[in-house]
């Protein structure tokens, strides 16, 4: 279980969670819902250890985290194959399983393409099929399906959903029927933290 | 074709001018013409002593511009890595950017052999070059990107493989062009004041000092077309290398 302890998170002056106190059982799978600017990435961000608290503790954090970044921070030297591999121990051997990865998100003829040659939803699948590839015990999904059209972001909801059964599963979306998709909680904000409906 | 055809016609133009140039003011030792020029050029190409002292120009220029290529590129890397070095050499490189070539060919002639001067003199100049495109080069690299590498545990030295050197690397093959030019100018203009036994600029000086023009002329038609060969050559290899990235 990840703990989170009177929480406060923020950037120079600016406090963006404060006093926030919540608990994520192990395999649950929840959803930050809220207005731009209130907080969720940078709750996720908390969650991956890329952002230290100002003020509270988190423990309980799982030693393999996979983040699906909302921008797909790809590397754009590398082909899209070669962007999953990264995690995949980026060596020659296991190009294939990285190949397979696109393939399962729709991506099997752009492997060999480098970012700047595919599309923004393209980029964003490539992110979300790195972050499956890592095989977190803890995925962070912040706003994985923004750039998808329709069909796909619900074949991307489908896939995810196989993937994280039995792990654990924070969401950031604007979008209720995301959330649902992916079986989560929801945790709404309001004044700097976030609460279950 | 067209461009060709294009170019030759610019050049004539150019040599057409040169020529009228060279016959109104009437003394070749004013101003020779091209046609004297080039073959006196052409007659220096015969010769062996010509290659072998073009290749030690370009030898100790070569030497002096890949020193101060890896040293600007080390000391770049280290002082982002701590920055007390950085803070340290920065006032150094200031000085040494700001320093006229002249005074520093003179003050090392005080202290090294006339040999390996303009090797010297060429690392002190492609230096801060050097510096500053490296040190460009990793202000721009991507924070997003590094985080991700951190977030999957790259390791620090996959990230420097994967995610820095190449987002350095525009950068840094930019500084190395502006670097390699400055490097040829800067070693001839060494090897003129310090004259060693087997130079380009040994040439320049004594066709100077024995006013003949026409040397002059074609050992300077010599640099120019040996810098334009270099140019050439270094932009295939660093235009292979930006190939990897896209």
């Amino acid at each position: 279980m990840i703990v989170l302890s009177d929480l406060t998170l923020g950037y120079g002056e600016e406090t963006v969670i404060q006093g926030l106190s919540m608990g994520i059982p192990e395999g649950g799978h929840l959803a930050l819902m809220g207005p731009s600017g209130c907080g969720k990435t940078t709750l996720l961000r908390c969650l991956a250890g890329l952002l230290a608290p100002r003020g509270g503790t988190v423990t309980g954090r799982p030693e393999k985290v996979a983040f699906a970044f909302q921008e797909p921070r790809l590397l754009p030297w590398r082909t899209a194959a070669e962007n999953v591999n990264l995690v995949l121990g980026d060596k020659r051997a296991t190009l294939p399983r990285a190949e397979e990865w696109l393939e399962r998100v729709g991506l099997g003829d752009a492997s060999d393409k480098y970012p700047a040659a595919l599309s923004g939803g393209m980029c964003q699948r490539v992110n979300i099929a790195r972050a499956l590839a890592a095989e977190g015990e803890l995925l962070l999904l912040d706003e994985p399906f923004h750039g998808l059209d329709r069909e796909r972001a619900e074949d991307i909801a489908a896939l995810l959903c196989r993937h994280a059964r039995g792990r654990t599963l924070v969401l950031s979306t604007h979008r209720r029927e995301e959330a649902q998709a992916l079986g989560c909680e929801i945790w709404q904000n309001g004044d700097k933290i976030f609460r279950r409906e | 074709m067209k461009q060709r055809g294009r170019a030759l016609l610019i050049a004539a133009v150019w040599l057409g001018l040169w020529a009228a140039l060279a016959a109104l003011v009437g003394r070749e030792l004013l101003l020779p013409g091209p046609v004297p020029v080039f073959a006196r050029l052409w007659e220096l190409m015969g010769s062996r002593e010509l290659w072998r002292t073009a290749a030690l120009s370009l030898g100790r220029i070569a030497l002096g511009a890949a020193g101060g290529i890896v040293l600007g590129a080390l000391l770049s890397g280290l002082a982002a890595r701590f920055s007390w070095l950085g803070a340290l050499l920065s006032p150094l490189l200031t000085v040494i950017r700001s320093t006229p070539v002249a005074s520093f060919i003179l003050l090392l002639l005080i202290w090294l052999g006339r040999d390996i001067l303009p090797s010297v003199i060429v690392v002190l100049m492609v230096l801060p070059v050097i510096w500053g495109g490296v040190q460009g080069g990793l202000a721009a690299v991507d924070d997003r990107l590094l985080e991700m590498a951190r977030l999957y545990r790259l390791g620090s030295g996959r990230t420097l493989w994967r995610v820095v050197i190449p987002s350095v690397l525009p950068s840094f093959l930019a500084a190395c062009r502006t670097a390699v030019g400055l490097a040829w100018k800067a070693g001839i203009a060494a090897e003129v004041l310090t004259v060693p036994r087997l130079s380009i600029g040994r040439h320049l000086y004594e066709s100077k000092l024995y006013l003949e023009t026409v040397d002059l002329f074609a050992w300077t038609l010599l640099v120019i077309v040996l810098s334009l060969l270099l140019e050439g050559l270094l932009n295939r290899v660093f235009r292979r290398w930006e190939r990897r990235t896209p």
